[in-house]
């Protein structure tokens, strides 16, 4: 039959157009952006706005047997279907079987909502890997194992940590981007680091590859639990496009860089406005096809007739019989699929982070002025050893700094191995910046609250230093709804410390993280 | 000498009035030494020395200060190597004990202040390893330039490459045939044979036992050492010269030491431990521990030239992480470290008779989170951290 004929192709076409299809819906960028925003700020009103049954006052009391699959975060939703859409076959990570996993009752004299919001005398609830209560006057459910502390803290969180990364592919001079972190992620190499780091606390680490090239490619959010299988240690696969200017080392070679880097951006940006187009065409095609069908299909029985009427017609007269021809309308030409601009054009429209490895002040000032345009670009800048001179801009805009204690290439005298970076982390919040520490490419990733403390032995504010290796680095990572706090929803990523989080006097007793007990006092 | 004289009579004509009756320092944590803290405390200082300490001090005429924080004596850092000038590495001679360090010191040089600025205000400054017996090494302030001790420790590298028994790897080190081979770091053997651990330690035995050489200061004690070493070996070796000779001093050694530490607790040796950092404290931790529970006194060397002076505290702030306690931690920065070289008579706490070498900090002394508000040398403030801005 020719209207199936019709149909079969035009069906691959439309499974093909999604599948490949880069552009998001026309909600997307907007929703992740104002996660983001609120990421930076002092407060997490889009918390509160995406969930607002997070309250402590709501959680109290509430046992709340409801698993995880119950996820009101839209960004998690939109995970998924961001995968299906791009046809990666891997298992959901963030998806915990119903059921499984130990009922946890966690109580502490101070509970570390979020750094600055401190509940006394309060417990934290944890069953199938997710906070399910937070509050003060939980009842212990039957079953639960029963953990006391004195504090309780969201797990340490590097926004920036080169833990169980294959060192070569960390290094590499070719990534492009869209090099995913995993393709590199060695589950079984350093098992007493990872034991070390999740001793000192730090739960979770974003890693990416590539620091010898423009673009590392994809970080990922990962856990620094060891594992035999990859996707238990994924929290979220693809955080932010990573970058890195100055690769050349010098000034002007970095000028031209940025040039480089913002018009790779707006070919991204180019590359989704034509399949934008594409579609919009497509289903305009589809539409006149579908008509055209629906006529045909009307006219069924009277073309027939006439048919037949004509070859009688021809039949009698001698004359040869000619078929009507329908003119099919041509479809819309597909772009070509390029996988880099589509991840090139999502950071240009803000639904993935950029981040951008820059040292220098001259290259720091261009970036600004060259991303001055892109309104919607949500950048973080890494390193940033000049970033002093850029501070009154950074804070207008607010993009967050990256701290790391590493000598910044921008600083040749009193380069020091040592605290540099940590000075520039009190210096930065006095200027009104958002700050982030993380352990950086060469830093020690077990360090991390160390470096937390040193900062603010340099000036930066107690509940700064502890957001910026909390919860401002989920807000950066839009994992808001997964890391950096102690709420009810939120992955089950927790420290039970002796004492308060940065005090090098404190001893961290337990770990808890997926869910379940993964260090506690020795004995 | 006329600058001296001024020098030394500029704090006096500085503080005026307050060198006569002096100054008392009321703050709200007072940490004397170890584990005991005035919470608060008074210090009374007068002409740059402490006088008395407690809960209450009886200060006389003496006006009263009010600070907030904690009030800590200076740190001190033990074997630093890159603040001496050049004119100290001489590369050509094995045994130069006649050498005095403090002839190539320049006590402006901005690194100090970088280092008084952290709080460290006293710094025990060593030769380089190049020679088996390196001199006379020099113990300083960070601020105002005073040398504590005239003469420091005599210098024995027990990892001077003299005592590596291995050619040199470096590609034309080795000249072959001449009748001076040059050791491992470029000094002339003027035996004629290739510098070995037997070639070495019999020259520094022969100096040692020489009526000539200012080495033989060493035998009994009379001359304080400072003998250097880095491996578990080197460090072995040092012991045993030290116990051959009754050899009264600081031994430097590398971060296995702890294995050691009954046998150095016997020597009665204090140790200048070098510094480990973040990246694989594991070891030097573990000996700091072993250490502290034999009951050696030891600090940390720094390294100003490559170590950010920040890091001195880190090492103590790795040990409590490792497990010490407080007041263990505290003095490897202050009355441990003053005690390992010698000079707990001068620096180290807060106690009469002792240099006014004080530190205000926001917070205690071992935590990383606290930092330097003001630092007193000699009685004399010559740090003051800029005001806090109002964003926190």
């Amino acid at each position: 039959m020719r209207f199936s004929v019709l149909r079969l192709p035009l069906l691959l076409l439309l499974v093909a157009g999604v599948s490949m299809n880069p552009a998001r819906t026309q909600d997307g960028p907007s929703q992740e952006r104002e996660g983001a925003q609120s990421g930076q700020g002092e407060t997490q009103e889009a918390n509160a706005k995406k969930s607002p049954q997070d309250g402590e006052k709501k959680d109290e009391g509430e046992e709340g047997d409801k698993p995880a699959e119950e996820k009101k975060d839209s960004d998690k939703g939109k995970d998924k279907e961001d995968k299906e859409k791009d046809g990666d076959k891997k298992p959901e990570p963030l998806t915990l079987p119903a059921d499984t996993g130990p009922l946890l009752y966690l109580k502490g004299e101070q509970v570390i909502v979020r750094p600055g919001k401190v509940l006394a005398n309060a417990a934290v609830i944890v069953r199938n890997g997710r906070i399910q209560a937070v509050g003060q006057d939980l009842a212990v459910p039957e079953g639960a194992q029963v953990i006391e502390g004195k504090v309780l803290c969201p797990g340490f969180v590097d926004p920036w940590s080169s833990l169980g990364m294959d060192p070569l592919s960390m290094r590499d001079g070719g990534t492009d981007p869209t090099t995913s972190t995993l393709d590199a992620l060695d589950l079984f190499v350093h098992p007493r680091e990872r034991d070390e780091v999740l001793h000192a606390g730090v739960v979770a680490y974003d890693a990416h590859l590539g620091y010898n090239a423009t673009f590392g490619g994809l970080g990922a959010m990962l856990r620094s639990q060891s594992s035999a299988n990859t996707a238990d240690m994924v929290i979220k696969p693809r955080t932010a496009l990573w970058a890195r200017l100055e690769r050349s080392g010098n000034v002007v070679g970095g000028i031209d860089e940025v040039d480089s880097l913002i018009s790779k951006l707006q070919s991204g940006d180019r590359y989704l406005t034509e399949w934008a187009e594409y579609e919009s065409k497509l289903a305009d095609w589809q539409k006149e096809i579908k008509e055209l069908e629906e006529k045909l299909e009307k006219d069924f029985k009277k073309a027939k007739k006439d048919r037949e009427k004509d070859l009688e017609k021809a039949k009698e007269s001698g004359k040869e019989f000619k078929e009507a021809r329908h003119k099919e309308p041509k479809a819309p030409r597909k772009p070509r699929f390029d996988a880099d601009k589509d991840v090139l054009g999502r950071v240009y429209r803000g639904e993935l982070p950029l981040v951008v490895v820059a040292d220098g002040a001259a290259v720091l000032r261009n970036l600004l002025v060259g991303t001055a345009e892109l309104p919607s670009l949500r950048m973080i800048i890494a390193g940033g050893g000049d970033a002093m001179h850029v501070a009154p801009e950074l804070a207008r805009r607010n993009i967050a700094v990256m701290v790391w204690p590493v000598d910044s290439i921008a600083h040749p005298v009193g380069a020091e191995d040592g605290a540099n970076g940590l000075a520039l982390a009190g210096d930065l919040v006095r200027a009104g910046v958002p700050v982030l520490i993380g352990s950086g490419i060469s830093g020690e990733p077990s360090a991390l609250p160390l470096y937390a403390s040193l900062a603010v032995g340099y000036g930066m504010p107690e509940d700064h230093a502890l957001a910026a290796i909390t919860s401002r680095v989920a807000d950066a990572f839009d994992l808001q709804g997964e890391l950096g706090s102690l709420r009810r929803g939120r992955l089950a990523e927790i420290l039970v410390l002796d004492g308060p989080p940065l005090s090098v006097g404190s001893r961290v007793q337990y770990v808890v993280s997926g869910g379940e007990v993964v260090v506690q006092p020795k004995e | 000498m006329l600058l001296e004289l001024l020098l030394s009579l500029a704090p006096a004509i500085a503080s005026g009035a307050a060198a006569d009756t002096g100054v008392v320092y009321q703050a709200d944590h007072v940490h004397v030494a170890g584990n005991k803290v005035f919470s608060p405390g008074q210090v009374l200082v007068r002409d740059g020395r402490i006088v008395a300490v407690g809960e209450k001090v009886d200060g006389g005429q003496a006006p009263q200060v009010e600070l907030h924080g904690h009030l800590s004596s200076g740190l001190i850092a033990l074997g630093e190597t890159s603040l001496l000038g050049e004119e100290g590495t001489d590369t050509t001679r094995f045994l130069m004990p006649e050498v005095e360090a403090r002839m190539t010191f320049d006590p402006s040089q901005p690194a100090l202040a970088r280092l008084a600025a952290e709080g460290i205000t006293t710094v025990v400054l060593t030769p380089p390893s190049y020679n088996l017996l390196a001199g006379r090494g020099l113990i300083a302030k960070t601020a105002g330039g005073r040398i504590l001790a005239a003469s420091g420790p005599m210098h024995v590298a027990f990892d001077s490459g003299m005592f590596n028994d291995r050619p040199d790897p470096t590609p034309g080190a080795d000249f072959g045939g001449g009748f001076f081979f040059f050791g491992p770091n470029g000094a002339v053997n003027p035996n004629g044979y290739r510098s070995s651990y037997p070639g070495a330690a019999d020259l520094l035995e022969k100096a040692v036992e020489s009526k000539d050489s200012a080495a033989a200061g060493l035998k009994d004690g009379a001359v304080r050492a400072w003998l250097r070493s880095d491996s578990r070996a080197e460090s072995s070796r040092a012991l045993a010269f030290a116990q051959r000779h009754k050899v009264k001093g600081t031994l430097e050694a590398g971060p296995r030491i702890g294995d050691l530490a009954p046998q150095i607790k016997e020597s009665g040796l204090g140790i200048a431990m070098t510094l480990f950092g973040e990246r694989n404290p594991h070891f030097g931790v573990q000996s700091a521990l072993a250490l502290a529970k034999a009951g050696v006194n030891f600090g940390f060397c720094l390294d100003a030239g490559a170590q950010h002076p920040v890091r001195l505290r880190l090492a103590a702030a790795l040990c409590r992480r490792g497990g010490m306690e407080e007041g263990q931690a505290f003095d490897t920065l202050t009355a441990g470290a003053a005690r390992a070289a010698g000079l707990e008579k001068q620096v180290g706490s807060i106690a009469a008779g002792l240099d006014a070498d004080l530190v205000l900090w926001s917070g205690a002394p071992t935590e990383l989170t606290s930092r330097v508000l003001q630092v007193w040398v000699d009685g004399k403030s010559v740090h003051q951290a800029a005001a806090q801005g109002a964003k926190e």
